[in-house]
């Protein structure tokens, strides 16, 4: 039994030795160009490939507009349409413009508070634009509401909005004022055609010394339209009619409106 | 014994809580609340709310970046709508379709540019969007 035990032990040892034996001459041998090596190669370009993809699809072109809150050498930061933060790193390819530029315009010219254009790579990870332009610009506003009143010696409209706001439209020798109906559809109009309780839209650049002005560039009024309910305006022909009406004391005597 | 005992305390018990259980039920099914002991719920009538003007844009898509000039707006709206499309050269007053659909081309400048939407409802009520677009032909 022992010699059997011996026997299995030795042929153990042995075999063991062999194969390491093997292995090591094996992995020493010279690298030759074999089909292995090859697959290894292709697997190289794959992955690379792979990644180049993977970059790609991570970026996107996009451009916004925002209002500058915050600028460095190195970033801008926007507070976009929606209110949103939005940063904005820009290197040395970025190009600057402004429509009052000096011709070496860059980004030490970019003041907090001045509205700009972006266009540039957007990565999806990291959420920042990589800008390759940045154009500071004055954009138009665009104003939905109803005439609340009409200046008509100083060529005004007030304007008041849903939100309660009230607006004052300086109509301008350029401003181009249509109306709409839906039988008509659109014709020219003008400012003796403005009416109080008319629900308007307007186009047009905020004042830069008053920002409840606009400078209208265009004027589109909806004589069909309902004004929006939260917009608390009477029409002039209201006012009258209510102005006929005759109060009763309830006693059969009917008051009368005091004439001077 | 003692087993019989703990059974017939056990049964005593259960009869007891169905007999109490029985006795509350009828008490509260009888008891009379005098009028001036009763809390009287006022229920205020919910203010009438205008639905809302829907509108969502299909396309251009916000913050897109074209080499196109020409730039269709399309989406969806309430169909007895009207729509205001606006961009800083142009504005376009259209109409849906019955379904509330709406289609219509416009012409943006160089650099970005700003696509106003706003849609009127026929009750008065209105939802306004702005679609930025940016057109360049810049490879970068």
């Amino acid at each position: 039994m022992k010699k059997l035990l011996f026997l299995f032990a030795f042929s153990f040892i042995t075999a063991l030795t062999v194969g390491q034996t093997y292995a090591v001459v094996k992995s020493t041998d010279t690298p030759t160009p074999t089909p292995n090596n090859l697959e290894q190669q292709v697997s190289n370009l794959k992955d690379k490939i792979a990644s180049r993809v993977a970059q790609l699809n991570l970026v996107d072109k996009r451009g916004i507009i925002g209002t500058v809150t915050d600028v460095t050498q190195t970033q801008i930061t926007l507070s976009d349409l929606n209110g949103n933060i939005r940063f904005v790193d820009v290197d040395e390819l970025t190009k600057f413009s402004s429509p009052t530029a000096k011709s070496n315009f860059g980004i030490s010219d970019i003041t907090k508070g001045s509205q700009v254009g972006v266009i540039g790579l957007y990565n999806k990870e990291s959420r920042r634009i990589l800008a390759r332009f940045v154009d500071v610009q004055v954009n138009p506003v665009l104003i939905s509401g109803a005439i609340s009143d009409i200046d008509k010696t100083n060529y005004n409209l007030t304007v008041m909005t849903p939100d309660k706001k009230t607006y004052t439209i300086s109509i301008e020798n350029i401003t181009k004022t249509v109306s709409y109906t839906k039988d008509g559809g659109v014709v020219k109009s003008g400012f003796s055609k403005n009416q109080v309780a008319e629900r308007i839209v307007v186009e047009g650049f905020v004042d830069i010394k008053n920002a409840n002005t606009i400078i209208a560039s265009r004027i589109i009024l909806f004589p069909d339209l309902t004004i929006n309910p939260a917009i608390l305006i009477t029409k002039p022909a209201d006012l009258q009619l209510q102005g006929t009406i005759v109060p009763s004391t309830g006693s059969g005597r009917k008051l009368t409106p005091l004439v001077k | 014994m003692k087993t019989e005992k703990i059974l017939l305390s056990f049964v005593a018990v259960v009869v007891g809580l169905i007999v109490a259980g029985v006795g509350f039920y009828f008490y509260q099914s009888t008891k009379v609340l005098p009028p001036g002991k009763l809390a009287s719920v006022k229920v205020n009538p919910p203010t009438p709310t205008l639905p809302p003007v829907y509108l969502s844009i299909d396309s251009p898509q916000d913050e897109s970046v074209t080499s196109n000039k020409t730039v269709t707006v399309s989406g969806k709206t309430v169909p007895d709508a009207t729509i205001v499309v606006s961009t800083d050269t142009a504005d376009q007053v259209i109409t849906p379709s019955t379904t509330g659909t709406f289609s219509t081309t416009v012409t943006i400048g160089s650099g970005e540019n700003e696509i106003h939407i706003l849609s009127i409802g026929a009750n008065g009520l209105e939802t306004q969007k702005t679609i930025t677009v940016s057109y360049t032909t810049d490879n970068f």
